[in-house]
This record gives structure tokens, sequence and C-alpha cells, in this order.
């Protein structure tokens, strides 16, 4: 047997030959241009490849009101995924159990099928998940989820059936809460696609990406609002507005109030409006734009009045109104807080107010042929008749503008369109007129939704229009007694461009110069979402348990009233601690603002003493009540019923930790898994069994021998 | 549903190692405790290794990333094969010393098969160092859900693929090291054995089998190669085991 290896034979050398060779060619057929993405070096990476988290995405989050729930509430645990355009196709939405991906341009259908009686699609969706294009591209014309005549409860006449928002779906006051719904950022949103691509490419079968979705709210059992107070498994949307007056008021004479019954203007804007996703509250249009021109011709008039160097016969009380998309909450508690005839916003109490002027939705003022923009003053009934002065100081200041804007009073429409004007219609007295961009039907075609962002803004049309206004506020403030001065134009364009930025966009963000000189704020996008209020504050001018933009606010009307040349110069007032502490303003009329100067180090204080009769105002009903019980536990509660209240009381639910959560991941069918766990089991036993036979026949042959 | 996919594959890449490593190794305390040990050994000569191309990745440039999944491998490789043959003396010298201490408490000496079945335990253990290091850790993963890499294999599950690479991988390391036993022994023992050409080539034998193994598990990177791979470290399991049985059988007969 020696020779039986001297050498491999020639035919196990030719085998072996042949072998490398057709594995060489083998894989030269195979090899394919290959991917940079290697495989995973570590579970670590191994997971991330599998189940993908969506950190980025904005969920819908249970709301309660005075008449049902709203928003989204739910679990849904390795739901397969589906594209909505094709479960409408199939059986037109009846099927197994599924959360469907939705592309924004179906998104109105979607959620009006979500919503209606009986809708097939209802029983069986779990929950969805809304994918962006790149940029704003793929939206749909329209998607409001607001009623066709929003707050059309608050309206001071009896048209309830006039269509303001003709697109709108009416979704935002709804019964039934919705299964969980998320919109995915744009970059998550590319991702995402190739998922529900793979799923549509096999047909909807296994295995197929199903997602985890965990929108567990602990007021779910609860019908509206009174239910959940009462169970404490919410807790009111609060909220605050801030209101500043111009001019201020001159530190020595605020003790002596020599001026207290002067005529007070009130001018308004609404500040954030309401949004299915919650953490997308923006509302561009609707309310940023009108707010960004006030506050700009806030701080053009407050400079305009200090060169004029005489005060004017009226007072102007600026008032940025807040959580106004939730039934216009902020503005009816103004009104109702007014109504105490010793209560005063911003130094002026109700007897004081003669007019208001609300400066609504200005950001999508289109230019006509001959290149101006159309801007229209809804009127209450007489208002105009009565208040010629103040018709004819809007009609100058459009004359100013060198044929830039034209004003137009709107034909048809059958009073003031929805805004916070609707709140003061109790008082008759009070005459007022809402400045918008519109004439007969709303410009914005996603009033109340996510799309109203920074893609439907239009930055000239807001400086046109604040430039508008601070025209004619100057000469309504010194009612035709006008020494023809004009209005700063470049600083007015720097700060609708510089707010603009601020609120609109995540790069510079709250963290651009204009809000971190007056505010401190950690944030990149601005939220305005007017958040939760979970209990009564003693003092409520104090800045802690105010969000950063309502801060931002009132630091800069505080900073802004006394119309500086340089803003630099607010630097060198007098410091202060800011919010509080051992320094404070020595003189009555002044006020201790964030100020963030330039000069670092710990010795200059964080705080100026400015001049400013600025202030926070509260934004909820005043139904609602807050007792601290025995056990030192505070309750809120709601001072009525149903029936007899026309606020709205929004509410929050709470929710557990790490929720809203939504993953998505790839799945084997049932039949695979277990086919999988018998064919390894069976495998391991025959070996097993196997080896056990190989070991006793080793056994018996060694006997053997 | 996901225990029951992660159960699945871990029998499917351990179970028939786990049949092996019970019948032959538990069954002798002292095979064991060579078995473990050169786990350990050898999953300190992997992770030695991994840090050093971890240490290395810096230099990864765009278009050399495709050699630079390999060459890791390749060093595995290299390095185990190297390392080969002073595991044998060290074992040598252990089951000789062993003997001797047999020998002097009057208890019998060592059977073949049983010196075969030590050398099983080293190659076992350098078995499931592979298993731990490149299965085990990551099976837990496929109690999540599961994945399909999408360029190179969208025909079968990651998980699956690993798991049928690991148990033909473990067959042939285990084998391959008895074969060791018996090629190296008998390119130093006596006129009755081949030349010292043929013992030469023989030495190659383990070697080749388990760059067999890598070369296989080289198709996964090709498109669709996995279905082919799975196929052939089946096939590969299957020779293993025949070889192994033409061994055992020859050895118990006596015959070289």
């Amino acid at each position: 047997m020696a020779q039986r290896v001297s050498g491999c034979p020639s035919g196990v050398r030719a085998a072996m030959t042949a072998m490398v060779a057709s594995y060489l060619v083998l894989l030269s057929h195979l090899a394919a241009a290959s991917s940079a993405e290697g495989l995973p070096s570590s579970p670590n990476a191994l997971e991330k490849l599998i189940v993908t988290e969506f950190p980025g995405a904005s969920a819908c989050v249970l709301l309660l009101h005075t008449k049902g729930q709203s928003g989204c509430r739910g679990t849904a645990e390795k739901v397969p995924l589906m594209y909505y355009s094709d479960r409408v196709r199939q059986n037109g939405g009846a099927g197994g159990d599924v959360v469907l991906v939705v592309e924004e341009e179906n998104l109105p259908e979607f959620l009006a099928n979500l919503a209606s009686n009986g809708s097939s699609l209802a029983k069986s969706v779990k929950g969805g998940l809304i994918v962006r294009g790149k940029g704003g591209k793929g939206r749909p014309s329209s998607f409001s989820p607001a009623d066709v005549f929003p707050h059309k409860n608050f309206a001071p006449y009896t048209d309830g059936g006039y269509e303001w928002n003709p697109s709108g779906l009416g979704l935002l006051r709804t019964g039934r809460a919705w299964p969980p719904l998320y919109v995915l950022t744009e970059e998550e949103s590319e991702a995402f696609r190739e998922m529900a691509e793979w799923n549509r490419a096999k047909g909807y079968r296994y295995p197929q990406y199903v997602a985890d979705l965990t929108t567990e709210m602990l007021a779910a059992d609860q019908a509206n609002t009174f239910e959940c107070l009462d169970k404490s498994t919410c807790l009111p949307i609060g909220g605050y507005s801030v209101a500043s007056s111009l001019p201020p008021p001159t530190p020595a004479s605020a003790s002596g109030a020599a001026a207290v019954d002067d005529e007070c203007v009130l001018v308004l804007a609404q500040v954030g409006d309401s949004n299915v996703f919650h953490g997308l509250n923006k509302g561009a249009e609707s309310s940023i734009s009108g707010m960004v021109a006030a506050a700009a011709a806030y701080e053009a008039v407050a400079r305009s009045f200090k060169d004029r160097g005489v005060a004017p016969s009226r007072r102007l009380a600026f008032a940025l109104v807040g959580s106004e998309g939730y039934g216009l909450s902020g503005s009816r508690r103004l009104v109702h807080d007014l109504g105490n005839a010793s209560h005063a916003i911003a130094g002026c109490r109700l007897s004081q107010v003669s007019f208001v002027v609300e400066v609504g939705p200005v950001g999508l003022a289109a230019p006509n042929k001959g290149g101006a923009r159309e801007y229209y003053l809804h009127w209450t009934p007489g208002a105009r008749e009565a208040n010629q002065s103040i018709y004819s100081a809007f009609e100058e200041a459009a004359d100013d503008s060198e044929g830039r804007a034209v004003l137009r009073t709107p034909v048809g429409t059958p009073g003031i369109p929805p805004s916070s004007l609707m709140s003061f219609s109790n008082h008759s007295n009070i005459r007022g007129l809402v400045f918008a961009d519109f004439e007969r039907r709303v410009k914005n075609p996603y009033l109340s939704s996510y799309m109203d962002d920074g893609e439907n803004y239009d930055v000239s049309s807001v400086y046109i229009a604040a430039e508008l206004v601070a025209g004619a506020l100057v000469k309504v403030a010194f009612d035709g007694d006008d020494a023809g001065q004009r209005i700063d134009r470049e600083l007015l364009n720097s700060t609708v461009v510089g707010l603009s930025d601020c609120l609109l966009t995540s790069k510079p963000g709250m963290q651009c110069d204009l809000v971190q000189r007056v505010a401190d704020s950690y944030l990149t996008r601005a939220s305005l979402y007017p958040g939760i209020v979970s209990y009564e504050a003693a003092d409520d001018q104090n800045p802690n348990d105010k969000t950063d933009l309502v801060r931002f606010l009132w630091g800069y009307l505080a900073t802004r009233a006394a119309g500086l040349a340089d803003l630099s110069d607010v630097g060198g007032a007098p410091p202060c601690d800011y919010p509080s502490g051992k320094l404070k303003c020595p003189l009555a009329g002044q006020v201790c603002a964030r100020w963030r100067s330039q000069e670092s180090g710990s010795k200059s204080k964080n705080g100026r003493c400015v001049a400013a009769n600025v202030q926070y105002a509260p934004a909820w009903s005043h139904h609602l009540t807050y007792t601290v019980g025995k056990d030192g536990y505070g309750k809120w509660g709601v001072n009525g019923t149903a029936g007899a209240i026309l606020d709205e009381i929004w509410t929050e639910s709470y929710w557990p930790p790490y929720t809203p959560t939504a993953l998505v991941y790839m799945k084997e069918g049932f039949a695979y898994e277990l086919g999988l766990f018998l064919a390894g089991s069976a495998l391991t036993v025959c070996w097993f069994y196997a080896m056990g036979r190989a070991s006793r026949h080793i056994a018996k042959e060694l006997k053997q021998t | 549903m996901g225990f029951l996919a992660c159960a699945g594959y871990t029998l499917v890449g351990a179970g028939p190692p786990a049949a092996i490593f019970y019948e032959f190794i538990v069954s002798s305390p002292f095979v064991l405790l060579v078995s473990l040990a050169s786990a350990f050994f050898w999953v300190t000569v992997l992770l030695a290794n991994s840090v050093v191309w971890r240490s290395l990745s810096w230099m990864t440039h765009q278009g050399q990333t495709e050699a630079l999944r390999v060459l890791p491998l390749i060093s595995f490789f290299a390095t185990e094969e190297l390392l080969r043959p002073m595991v044998f003396r060290q074992t040598k010298r252990a089951t000789a010393a062993l003997e001797r201490r047999a020998v002097a408490l009057r208890h019998p000496r060592l059977t073949k098969l049983e010196r075969v079945r030590i050398f099983l335990g080293i190659g076992a253990g350098q078995g499931v160092a592979h298993s731990c290091l490149f299965f085990l850790n990551t099976v837990v993963t496929s109690y999540r859900g599961t994945y399909y890499n999408q360029d190179t294999c969208p025909q079968m599950p990651y998980f699956l693929v690993a798991a049928i690479s690991t148990c033909a991988m473990f067959m042939v390391l285990s084998f391959a090291m008895v074969l060791t036993s018996v090629v190296f022994e008998s390119a130093q023992a006596g006129p009755t054995m081949s030349t010292s050409r043929g013992g030469d080539l023989r030495k190659l034998l383990p070697c080749a089998l388990h760059a067999a193994a890598v070369l296989i598990s080289f198709l996964n990177m090709a498109k669709g190669g996995c279905l082919v791979s799975s196929v052939l470290n089946a096939l590969l399991v299957g020779a293993v085991v025949w070889m192994a049985a033409r061994l055992v059988r020859d050895l118990a007969r006596g015959v070289q």
C-alpha cells in the first residue's frame, strides 16, 4: 500500500485543475458590478440595516375638545406596508390589516376616506406613513383639514354656508381619532420609498416590509375634554399672547400715569395655526405672514415715533395672539379678560379701544397686471363709514408705496373673514378691519396643514404689506397730523426677511441673530405649537414656562419699543438680572429684557432695562379652572357644560415614554418561519441520531479488531 | 414570530455542529477541556487579526473596497494555516505527556482513535470560534427581522446563507484538524509510510480543504452567488462526512 500515495496521480491532478478552472469561470460569470456596501461588520451594523427608525418623522397625537377627539391613537404591530393607491385599486380598499404608504398628492383623499363613515378602507387601516417629495414637489394642489368656513361658530353673521375655504375637508374637529399617522422627512422618505417599492415588486406577499407603530395615548378611552380632565389623562393646550403698546411709557412719568384715558387702537396678529401633525405646526401663510408684517411694522412705527419726538394722539397696542388655531382660544380669552373694566392689555383698557386692526394672511398677494400687489380691507359693518380717517390713512399709505401696493374693498362677502376680530363680535361698539391678501376666498390652499410652510409664502408680499401697515398705523396714530415722515424701508425689509428666515427655515432657524440676541433658545426649527399648561402659575409674567417663540416675541417687542436708531444701543442701557434676581430695574415703566451682548464673559449682566409696556397674556379659555387638592396635587377642570360653552377647550392626551415611534423592518411569512424551524429541528435531530449511530458503530468496530 | 425564525436559523447553523460536539467531545472530559482551550485560542487569533485590520481601515480608498473586503478573510485563512503545524506539534507534546502520566499511573495507553478524537476536539474548538465570531453573534438579530442584501443576494435571506456557511465551515475545520493528525504524523513516521514528497503534498490537504471552504464563501460576494455557495457548502459537508467515515474506517482497521 506504500505506493498508493506516491504522488498525486495524473487523474487527480487533472480533476483538480478542472475544478479550479471552472471555479474561476463561475466566479467571473457571477461577478457583476458590486456595490460599495459591504457585509455588515458587527451586530449593531446589521441591526441598523434590518430595522429602520424614523427619528425625524412627525407624529399625529391625540387631542381632545369639548365635543370629541381629534388626531391619532393606537398601535400597530408587524402590519404589512402597502401603497395607498394600490390598496384602493384592489376591492376599493377592503382587505386584511395594512399600514398605508401615502404619497403627499393622495393625502387629502386618504384622510377624507379615513374619516368618512362606513368606509371599507377605514376598518382595515392600522396606520399611515406619509412620504414627501424633494423640495415640496409632489404636493397636492390643495390640502386643508380646516373647515370650509373655519371658526363658523364664532362668526358675527348668520351666513354659515359661505365658503371662505372651499378646499376645506373639515377634519380638525372630528368625533373619533384616527389610527397612527406619521409624516416622514424628505430624507427619510427617499430611503423609505425603496422599501415600499420592494413590497410592491413582491406583490405584497412575504417576505415584505412591515411596520411597528406606537401611538399609545392615555386618553384614548375618553370621549372629550370634560372626561379626560376629570380622569387626569390630559392637560389643556395653553399658550400665551404677547402684547406691547407704542409709544413706550417714559419711565419718570409712568407712575404719574398722565395720559390714562387716551384712545387706543388695537393691532392684532395671529401666532401659529393648528395642525394634525404635532411637530409641524407653522401656518406660514395663515399666521406667520401676518405676524411678521405686524412685528416689522411695530419696529418701524416705534422708530418713526422716536424720530418725530412728539407723542401721538392715539396709542397703538400690538397684541400677537397665541393659540388661535384652537378655536380662537387666545383672542376669546383676551376679549373675556378685557370685559373686566379694570383689566388692561399693554396699558389699554377696553373702554379706551376705539378700533381694531388685524393683520391677517398677507403672504400670497400676487402682482396684478400693473405689477402692484392687491390687499383687501375687510371692515366690520359700518366701520368704514364711521372711521373715515382710518380708511384715508390706509389709502395714503398705499399711495406712498409708489405703485407697489393697491388697496381694495371686498365685494360679495358676508362680512369679516375668519380671524381674531371675530372674537370681538360681542362688543358691537368695537369696530375693526382685517387686512389680508384675499377677497372672497382664502388664497391659502394649505390652510391648517403642514404644507403651509416656507414654500407657501412670498417674502415680497409680506414686506409690501408690512410697509403699507406701518405707514397707515403711523398716520392713524397721529390722526392725520402727518409731518410727512417716512417709514424706514431698509429696516423694515431686513426685519421682514430676518424674521421669515428665523421662523420658517431650519438653518439658521431659531439660531439666527435676530432671535439669539433677545432670547435663549436651543431650537433650530421654530416651534409654533403653544404647548400644554400644566399648572396655573402664580405670576404669569415669569418667562420660565413660556415657549421659546413666545419669549422671543416678548424680547423683540421690549427691545424695539424705544425705536432706537441702532439696536446695539440697548447694550448701553442699565443692566439687570433676567428674568429675576438681585439687580432689578429701578424705574417704573421699565422691564428687564434679555440681552446677549457682544462682549463675552460673566461680567456683563444678561438683561437690560428697557422702557416698554410689554406683557404676556394667557391664551387658554377662562372656563378652565385649576384647583389644588388636599394632597397638594392640582387638577384642571371646566367651569360649565358642553351645551353651555362655546369655547372649544382643546386638551392634549398624556402618552407613555418612547411614544410615538415608528419602526419598519422586513419579515418572512409564518409558513416560511415555521418551515425553517421544523427543518432546522429535523436536521439537528437527524445529526444527533446519525452521530450516535456512528459512535456506536466505531466502538463496535474497535471491539472487533 | 421572530423567535421561530431565530431558533430556526440557529438550529440550521449550530445544530449539526452541536451533534458532533455532544457525541464525540462532551463525552470525554479531557477532550472537552482541550476543545474549549482550542476555542479560546482560535478566538484570540481571529480577534488579533481583526484588530490589525480595523486599525488599518483608515487606508480605505473608494475604489479598493472590494479588495479590502476580501483581504481580512484571506488573512484569517493564512494565519490559521500558518499556525496549524505549531498546533499539531503542541498537541502531540501534550498528548505524549498525558500518555506518560497515564502509563505512570498504570492506565492503558491512548488508542489511535482516541488520539484522533483529541484532534477532532481541537478542530471543533476552531469551528466553535468561527461560529461564535461570524454567526452566533449576528443570528440573534434575526429576531428583529430578516435581511436580504439587495445587491448581492436578493434571493436568499442573509441569515440562511450565514447559517449554512457556518455549519459547513465547522465541519471542514473539525475534519481538517483530524486530517492534520494523520498526514502530519505520517510525514514523520517510519519507512512503511509514503515517500517524503508524497507526504509533503499530503500535508497540504487540510489547507486545501479549508481553502475550498473559504473560496466558496467568496462566491457570496458575487451577484446571485449565494445560491451557488449554499449548494456547494451542503455538498462540501457531505464530502467531509464521507471522507471522515473512510478515514475512521481505515484507522479502525489499522490501515494507513
